[in-house]
This record gives C-alpha cells, structure tokens and sequence, in this order.
C-alpha cells in the first residue's frame, strides 16, 4: 500500500513537472511571437521596400484601374506622355512642381496606390528630400521604423522635371549699316579745262540716317573753279564746309564735308562734280567719298565664293583752248588673305582717244607695272578687256588707266603731259549699262573656315578724329565679333607715299599696305581681318613719307562685322511660351545695336524632350508597426 | 518519505530542462534576429546598387538627350557638320563639351556630374562608382548608349558588399531634336524637327476595280452631307448621289458626279475600317484602278520621319553630313514649296527624299498621282513607299 502511495505521489511529481515544462514552452512561445524586433523590423523593411518596388517599377499605364489615376488621366493632369513613366516618376514630378493643387494630387495618388500595398495595421509615410509627400497616420515615439531610400535623379522641388528649350533666328531683319561709295584717285582738267566726275549707284535702304559727302580735291585758286556739285540734281555746294585747304603755286587742296542726308535716297543715284585748275590740273585727292548711314532688310548670303564688280566712276576731261584733255583714275579691289583668286578682269571703255601712231595714248597699269600701252583705233573708241587673274595678289591691287595722259620725263624733271584733243572720255554706266561700262571684276574663293552661316552682315566707318598728323593713328576696340572685310580711307590734301600697318592689342605690328608707286594712293585700302584683334584694341597708323602730306583726321576705317542673327538652346523653361520668349530676348540681345529682326522665327523643343539632371531627390519609405 | 524523495527528483530533473529551455529559446530568437539584421543590411546593399543602376540609366538618358540637343545646336549655329558626331557626343556626356568647349545645354547634365552627385548623396553606405567602355551608335528611333557601371558599396560596418560591373543600354529617342540637314541646306532658312511618322503604313489601295476619274477628298457616309463638295461618298446605293466630289458605291448605280467607282463588294465596311486608322481621305486613281489611301501625304506635309530596313541616315550620319543609306536609318520628304517660300533654288525633278535630294548628285523622280504635282520619287522608293502603281 505504501509502495503504492509513493507511486501515486511520484506520479504527481511527474505531472506537476510536464504541466511546468508546458507552462515553460507556451511562456517562451509566447515571448517569440509577441516580443521580436528581428522578424518585427523585418516585415516592416520588406514592406518599405515594397512600395519602392513597386512605385519605381510599374509603369502608369499599367496602373488606370486606380481611381485617382484614371481621375487625373481624365482631367489631363496624368498625359498620353506619362502613360509610359514609373509610378515615382509621375508622383516626384507633380511633388517637385512646387504647385500646392499639383502637390494635393502627388498625395491623393499616393493615399490611393500605397494604401493597398501596406497592411491596415502599418503605419507608413512617403517623404521627398525629406517632405512628407503622404502620411498614413502619425509616427510615435518608441515604434519600430524601416526606412527605405532611393535616389532619383531628374527631381528637384521647384524645379522642372522636364520643359522646352527654344532657339530662334532672324528670317528678315532690319539692320542698321554703312556703306561707302569712293571717289577714284582720278583726273583731270588740264588748265583751266573742265573735269567732269559722274558717280552713280544704286543703294537698297529702308530709311537712310545720315548721307554725309567728303570733298577732297585739287582745283584752282579761286573758288568760283569749283564749279559744281550736285546729288541727284541737287546743288550741294553751298552745304560744303571746307575744314582743310592748302594753297600753293599748283592751285589748290581742298579737303571739306557736307551733309547729303535728305538728298540721297534709297534706288538710283547720281553725283556729279566739276571742277577746273587754271595753274595746274584739277582732280580728286584721297578721301574723297560719300559715306551713307542706312537701315536695309538686304542680308548677304555668305559664300565661299565671293564676286563683286567695281565700276569706274564716269571721267570727262574737256579741251580748254589749246590746253588737251586727258584722264586717269587709279580703280582699287582686293583679294583677302589665303583666299583663291579665281578671275580678275578689267574692262576699259574710253571715248575720244587720240590716235597718234607712235605714242601710246592708253596706257594701262596693274599694280605698279605697265601692263599694256597701245594707240587708240581710228574712231578714238577704245574697248577692251584684260585677265589679271595671274597677277592678282592678296591685299590691294589696283588697275590705273590713263588716257590721252602721260607722266613725261625732261631735262627739268616730270612734268604732266596731256594730248587729248576735244574731250577725253572715260565710260561708264553702271545703271543702264553696267556691261559696256568701265570696270573690274574680281571673284575669289574663301578658304573653309571664313564662311560664315547664319550672320547678317554690317558695315561701319570710323573717323580717326583728332587734328592733321603724319603719321596718324586710330585705335579700333572689337567686341569679338567675326570680321568680314575692313578697309582705310586714307583722307590727305597732298599725298605721296603711304604705308598703313595695324598693331593688334597683343601682337606686333605689321604693315598692310604700302604705296608701290608715288601718289598712287588707292581710295580702299584693303585690311585683311586676319590683321587685327578681334576681341581687343587694334593701332592703326597711316604714314606719308612725306613728312607735310599730313594724314587729315577725316581718314576712316570702314569694317564689316559678322553679327550672329541667331541663337541657340537657351534654358530649359517650363512653358513653351517661356522658351520662345526667352529665345527672342536671346537674339534681340545679340542683334544689340546693329539690327532689328523684323521676322523672327523660333524652333521649339519641347515637353519631354528636354529633361534635366535635377537632384538627385531622396524617395523614402517609413513604415513603422 | 519514498514519495517524497521522488518529487524531488522530478522537481530536480523539470528545473534544469525548464531552464535549459527558456535558455535555448532566448538563443533561437537572438540567432535569428542577428541573421536578419545581417539580411536586412544585405538587402539594402543590394537594393542601392540596384537603385543606382536604375538611376544611372535614368541619368544617361537625360544626358544622351541633352547631348544630342547640344551637338544639334551647335551644327545648325555653325553650319559646319561635325567630324565625328559618335566622338562629339561621347565627349558631351561625358565632359559636357565639344571640341573642348562648354556647352550650355550640358552644364550638370554629364555623366561625370551624376556620379559625382550620387557620391555625395549616399551617406550612409561606402560607394565608389565608375564607368568604361563608353559606346554611342545610332538606333532606329534615336542613339542608343552603352556603357559598363562599376559599381562597388558596401555597409559601414563591412557586413554586406557589392562589386559588379553592369554593362548598362538605353535607348534615347530623337524625337523632337532638329534635323540638322534642312538648316545646313538652305543656308539656315529652313528647319525641322524629328517627329516619327504616325501611322502603320504610307500607301494601300483600299479597293481595286474601275475607276471614272481622279479625285481625292475626305470621306463621307452620309448621302445628305451638308459639304459634300470636297469629299467622296462612300454608300451601297449611289443612285440619284450629286455634288459630292467622288462616289464610292457597292452597287452600280451610276451617280451624277464626274468621280466615281461602283459596284464594290464591302466598300463601306472597307473604307470605314480603313480611316479608323486616323486618315480620313481617300484617293480615286483611274490609272491603277482603286481607291487608295495615301496617308504618305501627311509625312509630305507636316515632314514626318520614317523609319525603313534601307533607310537615309540616322541622327549622327545627320550630324556629320553623311547623307549615305543605312539600315533603320530614317528620312522625310523635302518640302519644295517651303523651300520657294525662301527664295532658295530648289533642284528640278531630284528625288523628294531628303538626304537623296540634298545630296550632290542628280537622282531623277517621277511625279506620283494622288500626291501634290511636285513630289518626285524613284522606282526603289517608290515600292518601299508602295507608290509604284502611282508613279508616273
């Protein structure tokens, strides 16, 4: 029986034990599931990530069943361009619009598309850069949180995800130029014989600024020997101020100015001027020249290939008693440097020449060399036509032709010799018969590189001021625009031999021109671009080896500037209005001082085309349990 | 007392397996919360790494765009075509400049400032990025570029590492970038942007049969169309019809109209079927007796691109000025009336595909009926437009 009990009681123990050991079991089961922050944050985490997934991953279009979505496809505010973005991407996009409506739709997509992806019993927040873009309830202290983060390039608060970019460019533009038309170095009325000077041409301006006409001539004594001066049949004599003169046994030098403006207008045009020298010859001196301030609409097409005409300026010389006529004019153009010369012809129409065998009444020279001397046909009509494509050189080249006139040598020296008897004649009708006119034609090829595309081209002139000097320079600043061509006028009362060098701002100086025979002073001298600093300041100097052959401070320098008539891409804009606005603002800036554009045209870029690497914007995910 | 000193023994023996237990759970849960912990900070490695591949694509394609729109820019300013647009463009995505100078539409737009970005902005890992193999051709669509990412990130506490080198493809479309061709050929008076053409085909004749006449209009269903001057009727029963332009009709009937092609089994369902395709016009060709669909015209007007196995040259032979075919290239017809409204000499006859008419040689046309009186094509093109019972 005793035996029995302990049995019984060890029984007891045994069970009491199992219970306890249960109890120990169920206990620790219980401590598993309810306190541990391993598997907890381990939910948490993969939820967070979760909703990066699946937010970075799934396209919009995948996404219409939603209610917010497909509302926002309907009222525009989601586009046919968003249907192939991620759900991040359109969220980031309406979130970093900075626009609070846009940020109420970043927060209803979010609410509507997360909330499904995230347990009821989660707590969870999207936040941008560290804005709360949603919240689903408010995180407390003591939770357990996961954060996931991912960065997002192409977000920015404020700032447009994508936008437009516009460039424009001028299609008709009204610029503000000069243009010089040069009276030759040419000649002349042999004592007391009328010279006779015709320059016609042809300008294309909407409205003309300012004409101003540069007199420079010798003549004789007395003022009455300037006989005449007139724009288009407008006596302009008495509108001459004469600001240098020097008299001398020879006559006269005369350097003046007058204003032309209201008498020159855009279309044909004619100067005329006649002027005598009982003591000596009359004829014009360097400087001479009508400089005309216009606005055109005409834009130069650049080419490489480049060919212009110079017509001679209409010349009659008139037989005064037994004093003979004759003519000359000296007629420059130019070839820039490293430029292919590819034709120079001159064409020489004169009347009136004498045919004397034996003495060579025309005589016609290129550069410093005499290229042909011939006595005039029978009828005193001379017709001819020379290649100097040869002989063309880079810089200024010039073709004189004189006519029933010739620089004789005797035993007291040179002396003027002139044979022409009646009139002497030099043709030319650049208006009503520019192919039978007196002329040189010259056509060259620009190295690559010089062509410029998508300029508008614009021509200045500045005076050197100051007073006569010798020599005299000019300071030319550039603003870094490309160059076409430049050229000096040289103005003197008396002149001989002049050399012109260019001393660019940062370099040396170097001589462009140099007379290569006396007196033969080109009215353009050519100025290669490649001469100067065009971003800088540049010495021009003129010099006369004749020490009184002053420079007069009405030399100029004439430069034509390439100025850029479009722009490219500007900033990307949120609007497509913004680009083009901003676009024209670029190019009405650029055009500055020198044109209008009248025609502006704009290519737009735009929507997503134009995306920026804004950010990049930290997308994070807090869940917390 | 026997009883006693085995409930003790219980008690002894229960005690320690309780504890030892207890103690083995405690163990069991701190294991596994270590190992996920471990988990955890491995999955975050993983998932920057991966979120930077993803953004680095991200990246590329913003900067391929911007690159393309920089390399344009500055063609069409400087009317001289690049040397080597694939070089050009390598050195924009990369240093954001071209022949060493800095472009606008670069500036923090390169990949260099992406990486340098993303450097910066992961504080909370080590990463170190980097990029070789740098590749840039052209797609159907736009450029494609390839490049491998090397990516290397690890933890702070070295717990989990990444090293991998990816080699990264996107695609970026050209769509909206101007076609440098058209300024660089018409002295910068013309361009055009890149828009795809639209539709599934350029040409298909809807019907065949007997055709009385010429003529194109917009299609109408409806006998009492209000406007039907200018459009062609598309019925089952053309009896009594007037004043429309042309007639399309299932039965013989002959219509008062001068246009016209009748007993067509299905026209109308045809037809309807054919403009719900976007193009609404119809053109009756007598000639090669059906009704056609010409949505081509569109692409002539509005200057679409096409994309075709032999095509004109993609968006870098464009850059370069190399007007050679390639395979998937693209091209759009040349507006010859554009052209005249800017005074630019236009070449009589050449074909009016644009990098086969802006070419310097002379490839002769043919008009096509139904098309506007100047489009010239050739016999090659003509079939790939399928145009060829048209040309002549």
């Amino acid at each position: 029986m005793e035996r029995f009990k302990g049995f019984v009681l060890s029984l007891d123990a045994m069970v009491a034990a199992a219970l306890l050991l249960t109890l120990t079991v169920f206990i620790a089961g219980l401590s598993l599931s309810f306190y541990s922050p391993g598997l907890e944050y381990e939910r948490l985490y993969y939820t967070s990530k979760d909703v990066i997934t699946v937010s970075s991953e799934v396209k919009i279009n995948e996404m219409r069943e939603f209610p917010s979505i497909s509302y926002y496809i309907s009222q525009g505010v989601i586009t046919q361009d968003d249907m192939d973005k991620t759900l991040m991407e359109v969220i980031g996009a309406l979130w970093v619009s900075d626009n609070q409506t846009l940020q109420e739709y970043a927060r209803n997509i979010t609410e509507d598309v997360i909330n499904r992806l995230v347990p009821e019993r989660f707590g969870y927040a999207i936040l941008m850069d560290g804005y709360n873009i949603y919240n689903r309830s408010s995180l407390e202290e003591g939770k357990t949180v996961s954060r996931f983060n991912m960065l997002i390039s192409g977000f920015e608060l404020g700032k447009p995800v994508s936008g437009y970019v516009a460039r424009a460019w001028a299609t008709k533009i009204k610029k503000n130029t000069t243009e010089i038309f040069p009276f030759f170095i040419e000649g002349a009325g042999n004592d007391g014989g009328d010279l006779e000077v015709w320059k016609k041409f042809n300008l294309s301006a909407t409205a003309i600024t300012n004409a101003t006409l540069y007199i420079s001539v010798h003549y004789g004594w007395s003022s009455s020997e300037f006989e005449a001066l007139s724009v288009n049949g407008v006596d302009v004599r008495s509108r001459i101020t004469w600001l240098h003169e020097s008299f001398g046994f020879s006559g006269r030098a005369a350097f003046g100015v007058a204003d032309v403006t209201d008498v020159v207008h855009s279309g044909n045009n004619t100067l005329y001027m006649r002027i005598r020298n009982d003591v000596y010859n009359s004829h014009v001196h360097p400087g001479m020249r009508l400089e005309v301030e216009y606005q055109s609409e005409e834009v130069k097409n650049a080419t490489n290939v480049e060919r212009q005409r110079v017509y001679f300026d209409r010349i009659v010389s008139k037989e005064y008693g037994n004093r003979r006529s004759g003519a000359w004019a000296l007629v420059p153009f130019y070839i820039p440097k490293g430029a292919v010369v590819r034709n120079v012809v001159a064409h020489i129409r004169a009347e009136d020449i004498e045919n004397i065998a034996g003495r060579d009444d025309v005589r016609i020279y290129f550069n410093d060399t005499l290229y042909t001397s011939f006595d005039a046909p029978p009828d005193g009509i001379v017709d001819v036509t020379y290649n100097f494509t040869d002989m063309a050189s880079e810089g200024t080249n010039w073709v004189l032709v004189q006519l029933n006139y010739r620089i004789a040598t005797s035993w007291w020296g040179q002396y003027d010799d002139f044979s022409g008897i009646g009139d002497t004649i030099i043709y030319s009708e650049p208006l009503t018969d520019p192919d039978n006119s007196s002329y040189i034609e010259f056509e060259y090829e620009l190295p690559e590189g010089r062509l410029y595309y998508g300029y508008v081209d614009v021509t200045m002139s500045d005076n050197f001021g100051g007073s006569p000097e010798n020599p005299k320079s000019f300071n030319l600043v550039l603003e870094g625009h490309s160059m076409e061509k430049s050229f000096m006028h040289v103005a003197q009362l008396f002149s001989n031999s002049v050399n012109v060098s260019v001393l660019p701002e940062g370099g040396s100086e170097q001589t462009v021109f140099s007379t290569t025979v006396a007196r033969a002073i080109p009215s353009s001298i050519y100025i290669d671009p490649t001469y100067y600093n065009l971003s800088g300041n540049n010495v021009i100097e003129a010099e006369d080896i004749c020490s009184g052959c002053y420079i007069l401070p009405e030399s100029s320098v004439e430069y034509s500037l390439w100025i850029p008539s479009s722009v490219g891409y500007g900033k990307v804009n949120e609007t497509e209005q913004g680009a083009v606005d901003d676009a024209v603002n670029r190019l009405n800036e650029t055009l500055g001082k020198y044109a209008v554009a009248t025609n502006i045209e704009t290519e737009v870029n735009s929507v997503s085309g134009v995306p920026s690497m804004w950010g990049p914007a930290n997308l994070e995910v807090r869940v917390w349990s | 007392m026997k009883a006693q000193a085995y409930s003790l023994i219980a008690v002894m023996v229960s005690v320690p397996l309780m504890a030892f237990l207890v103690f083995y759970m405690g163990s069991w849960q701190n294991m596994e919360y270590g190992s996920s912990y471990h988990k955890i900070i491995a999955d975050q490695v993983a998932g920057i790494g991966k979120g930077v591949e993803r953004d680095f694509r991200n990246a590329l394609s913003i900067a391929g765009k911007r690159a393309m729109l920089a390399a344009t820019d500055k063609v069409i300013l400087e009317g001289l075509y690049l040397d080597d647009a694939v070089s050009s463009i390598k050195e924009l995505l990369v240093n954001g400049t071209l022949d060493g100078n800095e472009s606008f539409v670069m500036e923090n737009n390169t990949i260099e400032y992406w990486l340098f970005k993303i450097e910066q902005s992961v504080q909370e890992m080590n990463i170190n990025l980097s990029y070789s193999n740098l590749s840039v051709y052209d797609s159907s669509s736009g450029i494609i570029i390839e490049v491998d990412l090397i990516v290397n990130i690890s933890d702070t506490m070295n717990i989990a590492e990444i090293s991998k080198t990816e080699r990264e493809r996107v695609n970026v479309s050209v769509e909206y970038i101007e076609d440098p061709l058209f300024p660089l050929n018409t002295g910068g008076y013309v361009g055009r942007s890149i828009v795809f053409y639209p539709y599934s085909y350029h040409a298909i004749k809807v019907l065949s049969g007997t055709v009385t006449g010429n003529c194109s209009g917009n299609v109408s269903f409806d006998r009492n169309d209000p406007d039907p001057s200018q459009k062609i009727l598309v019925t089952n029963s053309s009896s009594g019809v007037s004043g429309f332009l042309g007639v399309i009709s299932e039965d013989n009937g002959t219509p008062s109209v001068s246009c016209y092609m009748l007993g067509v089994p299905d026209a109308v369902q045809k037809i309807n079927r054919t403009i719900q395709a976007g193009f609404a016009e119809i053109y009756l060709d007598n000639q090669s007796g059906g009704a056609w669909s010409l949505p081509v015209k569109e692409a002539i007007d509005n200057g679409y691109y096409s994309v075709f196995p032999v095509s004109g040259p993609g968006i870098l032979g464009r850059l370069e000025g190399n007007l050679s075919e390639r395979t998937y290239g693209m091209e759009s017809f040349v507006n010859i009336p554009e052209l005249q409204s800017r005074d630019i000499a236009v070449k009589q006859d050449q074909v009016s595909i644009d990098y086969i008419y802006f070419s310097g040689q002379t490839y002769t046309g043919s008009p096509v009926r139904g098309l506007p009186s100047w489009f010239r094509i050739d016999a090659a093109n003509a079939a790939k437009y399928n145009l060829t019972e048209l040309v002549g």
